[in-house]
Formats: C-alpha cells, sequence, structure tokens
C-alpha cells in the first residue's frame, strides 16, 4: 500500500502554539480523517502540506516526492471552510480563472458537475449558500480529476441535510480507483460514516493514526455505581467523570477484566474518544 | 504560467475594471499646467490601478487559492510585475494622444520638437519604477491592509508632494525655460539622458521584483 501523504518529524512554531515533531502517513486509496479539537494544529498542518506556511523542521512527501515539487498539485484538489473565489465571480468565471493552471482540466466534467450539483454558471459566488459554495469547490476538484482531496473542515456550517449530500459527493468521489481523501474536522460524526483511517491531534502533538475500526474496537466506555471502580483500575482508566451516583470512563478493552458485574459497558464513538482523551492529556 | 497569472490577477480585479476609464481623466486635470505632466501621471496612474490586485487578493483570501494551484510562488509575483509592467505601457501609450488633447487647453503650451518627447516617455518609465519599488515589495510583504500606508498611502503623496514641487519650481522667476533647457539638454544627449535613463530605471525594477520575489517566498498564509 502506498502512501499519498507522508509526514516525518514536522515542526511548526508560533508565538502561542507548537506543532511538535508530528508524523504520520495517509495511505493512498483511503478516506482518512484528520481530528482535534479547534487550535490543536490540523489546519496548521494542512496549510504546510500545501506551502502555505513555512516548516520550520521535518519532511513532508506527496506521492512520494517532496512536497514543495508544485507540479503534484496537478493532482490534488483543495477545499478549505469555503472556497477561495472571488465574490463577484460565476461559475463560469471561475472555470476561465481555474482551466489554465490544469493540464487535466475537463469543461465537460465541470459543467456535468454543476449541473449534478444544480448550480447554476451565471450565478455570482456571494449569492450562494454555504452549501453551494462547497458543492462548486468540489465541481473545480472534479474537473481536474484530483487523486488527493484536502479538506478542512468542508462540512462545518453546513445544515444536516447540507453535511449529507457532502458526505454523499465524497463517497461518489472515492468509487474510483485511486482516489484519496484526507479530512480534518471536530464533527467526527462525518468521519464515522466516511473514514477508513483516523489521525488524532492534541496541542500540536499526534495521539493516535491508523485505522479508524481499530481505534474504536481498542476502547470501550463503562459506567458503574459509588464503589464499581476498583483503585488498582483507576489509572487504567480515561477521562474519569465521577458523580454523586457513580462513574464513567473509557477504558482499552484488554483492561477490561476485573470489574464487578454491575459495570456496564458500551462501544465508543469517536467523540467519547477525542472528549476522554483530551481530558486525560489535559489532566 | 505567468502570463496566465497575470490573466487570472486581471480576472480577479473584475469588479475595478470600469473604474479604468476614470484614469485618463484624472490624467487630463493634470495636463491643465503643462501637457507634459499627463503622461508620468498616467503611467503612475495605471501602476496605482495595479495595485487593485493586492486589494482583491486580500478580500477573497487569493493567496491561499495561488497557493493550491500548481505554480510557484515566484510566478505569482512575476505575474502581478508582468500585469503591473503591462498597465503601465498602456498607460504611457495612452498618455501620448492625452498629452496633444491636454495642450489644447494647458496654461502652459509644448512648442518643442517631438524628439524632445522622448525624455518625457524615458522619466515616465524612471518613476513607474520607482513607485513599484515604493509599492509593490511592501504589499507582498504585509498584504493589503497591513501594508498600504507605506505600499500605497505614502508613495501616493510622494508622487503628489513631487508634482507639487515641480509646479512651484517651475512656476518661479527666472525658472521660466526650466523644462524648455532640460528638454533641450535631453534632446542633445539623447544617448546619454535616455540611456542612462532607461537602465537606471530597469535595475530599479528589477531589484524591485527580486526583492518582491524574496519576500513574498517566505509569506505565511
Amino acid at each position: 500500500m502506498n502512501n499519498v501523504i507522508e509526514i516525518s518529524g514536522l515542526r511548526k512554531q508560533y508565538k502561542n502554539f507548537l506543532l511538535n515533531n508530528i508524523s504520520f502517513s495517509v495511505p493512498g486509496g483511503f478516506v482518512c480523517g484528520f481530528i482535534g479539537e479547534n487550535g490543536a494544529g490540523k489546519t496548521t498542518t494542512l496549510k504546510l502540506i500545501l506551502g502555505m506556511v513555512m516548516k520550520d523542521g521535518g519532511s513532508i512527501k506527496l506521492f512520494g516526492k517532496p512536497a514543495d515539487d508544485v507540479s503534484l498539485k496537478e493532482d490534488i484538489g483543495v477545499l478549505f471552510e469555503q472556497p477561495y473565489y472571488q465574490e463577484d465571480w460565476t461559475p463560469v468565471d471561475i472555470e476561465k480563472a481555474m482551466r489554465p493552471f490544469y493540464k487535466k482540466w475537463s469543461n465537460t466534467a465541470f459543467h456535468q458537475y454543476l449541473e449534478r450539483f444544480s448550480l447554476d454558471p451565471k450565478q455570482k459566488y456571494k449569492t450562494m449558500s454555504r452549501g453551494m459554495k462547497m458543492k462548486l469547490g468540489m465541481a473545480v476538484t472534479l474537473a481536474h480529476d484530483a487523486k488527493l482531496l484536502l479538506l478542512d473542515e468542508p462540512t462545518s456550517g453546513l445544515d444536516p441535510v447540507g453535511r449529507d449530500e457532502m458526505l454523499e459527493i465524497l463517497r461518489d468521489y472515492m468509487v474510483e480507483e485511486d482516489r484519496t481523501i484526507f479530512f480534518s474536522t471536530h464533527i467526527t460524526s462525518d468521519l464515522e460514516k466516511i473514514a477508513d483511517y483516523i489521525t488524532y491531534i492534541k496541542n500540536g502533538r499526534i495521539l493516535y493514526s491508523g485505522l479508524k475500526d481499530e481505534l474504536i474496537e481498542k476502547y470501550c466506555l463503562i459506567r458503574g455505581g459509588i464503589g464499581d471502580l476498583p483503585q488498582s483500575k483507576r489509572k487504567q482508566v480515561l477521562g474519569l467523570r465521577e458523580y454523586p451516583g457513580g462513574f464513567d470512563a473509557m477504558i482499552e478493552m484488554k483492561d477490561i477484566a476485573g470489574f464487578p458485574g454491575s459495570v456496564i459497558t458500551e462501544t465508543v464513538s469517536l467523540d467519547d474518544i477525542m472528549v476522554r482523551m483530551s481530558k486525560e492529556v489535559e489532566e | 504560467m505567468i502570463k496566465r497569472m497575470a490573466i487570472f490577477d486581471w480576472n480577479a480585479m473584475k469588479c475595478f475594471h470600469m473604474r479604468v476609464f476614470l484614469l485618463p481623466v484624472i490624467s487630463l486635470a493634470a495636463g491643465f499646467i503643462t501637457a507634459l505632466l499627463v503622461v508620468p501621471t498616467n503611467v503612475f496612474m495605471f501602476l496605482f490601478f495595479s495595485i487593485n490586485t493586492f486589494a482583491v487578493e486580500e478580500k477573497g483570501d487569493l493567496n491561499k487559492l495561488y497557493l493550491t494551484l500548481p505554480i510557484k510562488r515566484s510566478s505569482v509575483v512575476a505575474g502581478r510585475y508582468v500585469l503591473s509592467i503591462c498597465m503601465g505601457l498602456f498607460g504611457l501609450v495612452t498618455g501620448i494622444p492625452l498629452a496633444i488633447l491636454a495642450d489644447r487647453f494647458s496654461l502652459s503650451h509644448y512648442y518643442g520638437p517631438l524628439g524632445w518627447f522622448l525624455p518625457v516617455v524615458t522619466i515616465s518609465y524612471l518613476l513607474f519604477s520607482i513607485f513599484n519599488l515604493c509599492m509593490f515589495p511592501i504589499l507582498f510583504k504585509l498584504g493589503y491592509s497591513k501594508g498600504k500606508f507605506w505600499g500605497m498611502l505614502v508613495p501616493i503623496s510622494l508622487f503628489a508632494v513631487l508634482y507639487g514641487v515641480w509646479v512651484i519650481i517651475s512656476s518661479l522667476p527666472g525658472n521660466e525655460y526650466l523644462l524648455f533647457n532640460a528638454l533641450e539638454y535631453a534632446s542633445k544627449n539623447m544617448f546619454l539622458v535616455n540611456g542612462g535613463i532607461i537602465a537606471v530605471a530597469t535595475l530599479i525594477l528589477l531589484f524591485s521584483f527580486f526583492l518582491s520575489k524574496k519576500l513574498y517566498s517566505n509569506r505565511d498564509f
């Protein structure tokens, strides 16, 4: 399996933030979710991948080549919270502006996607809803047949219907072979629907990078009453919450033995993992 | 890629396109004193108009869009310079008929031979380069919002001061033939004066370009 993105020892120092020697890779042909709270370093990492900010150390490889080779961007589609187009541009203007930069640009494909996404080619960008803007960004990305999609919070600010539509578009995108999505978000429920891999970043450090199912199967939630948490188990639980009636916490499956029968176990969601791990790191 | 970037920048300024028709009006107004001021003013106005690329770039976060495209940062800078030089050239070419038109109503008419007009053109090029150096590197480094004071308002004020100083000096008693004498000297030393001005202006423009390229290459977005 070839890695489409390989990041090694990446470092970026800001006044109040440090991206601290992060390393991870994104395998080709999969959807990889990049999760973390606001300010954890997701956007900074994406900007470093794209060369929007200068790295202080480490290396970034895209498709096996150093990321500073700009020709690699022929195969990359980028969507941040919303596409960066001029307010008074129409999709036709955007087509004219973007077409010359991509060898593989297809006008036919662009117009087909506009039609499929119900976008008027003559509607001004500023009059479009957020959902329409994102669809337009996807039409541009698909028109130049990008092999790698870098998405930064593409569903934030969309209503549930808009989010579902966006996820459907991403699912369709993945139907063709050799396509990869690196999807940064703090809305983890979206990733539960489509991601194969997860990279979790917290305060500029990578806490986990691997298969989503492995991560979810690795942990479970436990709930119990007062006195159901043995002293010996306290060190093994993550994100412990104690309240007058009992406790709840997350624990690795391998440590589940040793609790009284009254303790209830539940499967975890990515949200649970993020919240509990975050609590643990802070403590 | 450079040509594509220049065209991209021009298209990005779509909302400003109509304002381009105002520029000759301002240049004609500058010719009220003498028609010789029309060409430099027109060149400056078109250079100033090309600054709008920085304004729209910031408003639409275009820098981030540029960096998602398969182009080098240096092509972004080069494209902006090409657009600016094209606009300056357009200002120069359209400035000549405007100067002829302005001469009909200006206070001080131009009686010299056509050859005397060449230094006016080369000095316009020198002014273009100087103001380009004053504006572009700062705007490439800081962007429009942060850089517009030093990169736009100060150069405009400087241009206005230069214009005022010239008007005052040439109006002082004894200076009636100052411009006449300068143009006559330039026509007699055509190669030295015009060649020298063109060489200096080109060096300034090249310095401005390489400085902008250096500053933009390290900028974080």
